[in-house]
């Protein structure tokens, strides 16, 4: 698929809202059309749809260029992996971003993430797989290391 | 005077009298009948009697016996009280003597019951005392082991839940502090590490 999902599109809500905006956008062009409204009337987008548009250059006057983008975004949606993400705070957009470009570069273009909160992890991530769960935390690197912790706790005894 | 001469006395008179009365009925004899020489001679006892025996001499024989009587009487008083005396002196001896030894006795017993007390209470007190080290010992032992176990559960614990406690003071001491920013090498790291888990199992996911 020679789709690019930009960045302001992470997760699978995004997903789900910009397969449902599509459709929106291609019912009122196409009743604008049959209407021979002139000029055709075309509705709002929102950011993210017109970040993918001039991310991939796609016409979005063209209905066949949008029927074959909402092809693509619903294989995406129904097909897209995912992983979670739990963070100690809220992150902020830029951290979110470069989160996700890694992931998309490294791992899978399409892939979407899941944010949570997990306070008590204090530090780091946790990113957790369809399958698997990967601690990053501090909780997780302090409890592979406790016996230095140990040791510390003794000299200072 | 004592009694015997006082007897001595009216013997001597009784056979005087009678030997008196003896000749008087010998003279008398060859010339009186029986009865009336019979009759003669009581009534010459009888007037020789009265004769010897009269009233001041019978007062003069009571007063005599009265205060031989009396001496006797002094006399076994006397000696009744010297024997009286001389019986509570053996007597008060003797209780002495027997009340001493009964006590000396009593006491000996005392003491030795007492001794017997004491040795069997010595004896129970260290048999108590050797079973009280016995147990001070043994609990002391169960002390220092359940103090061991303890101090030992108490360090395992404390190593096993260390992280999550070394966690939560920093959980709790800079809280929300944390940038995210300054983590994303440390992240970005540990993601690099397990990139190709992470492509595998969401592989094998999809």
């Amino acid at each position: 698929m020679d789709l690019k999902l930009p960045t302001t599109i992470a997760s699978r809500k995004d997903i789900i809202r910009l397969h449902r905006e599509i459709r929106s956008f291609i019912d009122v062009s196409t009743q604008s059309i049959m209407r021979h409204d002139n000029p055709v009337k075309y509705p709002a987008i929102s950011d993210q749809l017109r970040a993918l548009a001039v991310l991939n250059q796609i016409d979005m006057r063209d209905p066949k260029s949008c029927e074959r983008l909402l092809q693509k975004i619903d294989t995406i949606k129904e097909h897209a992996p995912s992983v979670h993400i739990s963070f100690p705070t809220e992150p902020s957009a830029d951290i979110l971003e470069r989160l996700i470009v890694w992931f998309r570069k490294e791992i899978d273009p399409f892939i979407v993430i899941q944010v949570g909160l997990q306070p008590t992890i204090a530090a780091g991530v946790v990113v957790r797989t369809p399958n698997h769960q990967f601690d990053f935390s501090l909780r997780r690197h302090l409890y592979a290391n406790r016996h230095k912790l140990g040791e510390a706790l003794q000299r200072a005894y | 005077m004592t009694t015997t001469t006082i007897a001595l006395i009216i013997a001597a008179l009784v056979v005087g009298g009678a030997v008196f009365i003896w000749f008087i009925l010998r003279s008398e004899k060859t010339e009186q009948s029986g009865r009336d020489i019979d009759t003669q001679l009581a009534n010459t006892a009888k007037t020789g009697v009265d004769k010897i025996f009269d009233e001041e001499f019978r007062e003069e024989l009571r007063n005599r016996g009265r205060l031989h009587f009396e001496k006797i009487i002094g006399e076994n008083a006397m000696f009744l009280q010297q024997d009286l005396r001389l019986t509570t002196t053996q007597l008060n001896e003797y209780m002495k003597t027997e009340i001493k030894r009964t006590l000396q006795s009593e006491f000996s017993k005392y003491e030795e019951s007492i001794t017997t007390a004491k040795d069997l209470a010595l004896e129970s007190i260290e048999k108590t005392q050797a079973v009280i080290e016995q147990q001070r010992l043994v609990l002391e032992k169960q002390m220092t082991d359940e103090a061991a176990a303890e101090k030992a559960r108490m360090l395992s614990s404390f190593e096993k839940n260390m992280a999550d406690i070394v966690n939560h003071y920093i959980l709790e001491a800079i809280g929300n502090e944390i940038d995210l920013t300054v983590q994303l090498d440390y992240i970005f790291g540990y993601l690099e590490e397990n990139k190709q888990a992470i492509m595998e199992d969401i592989k094998s996911g999809s």
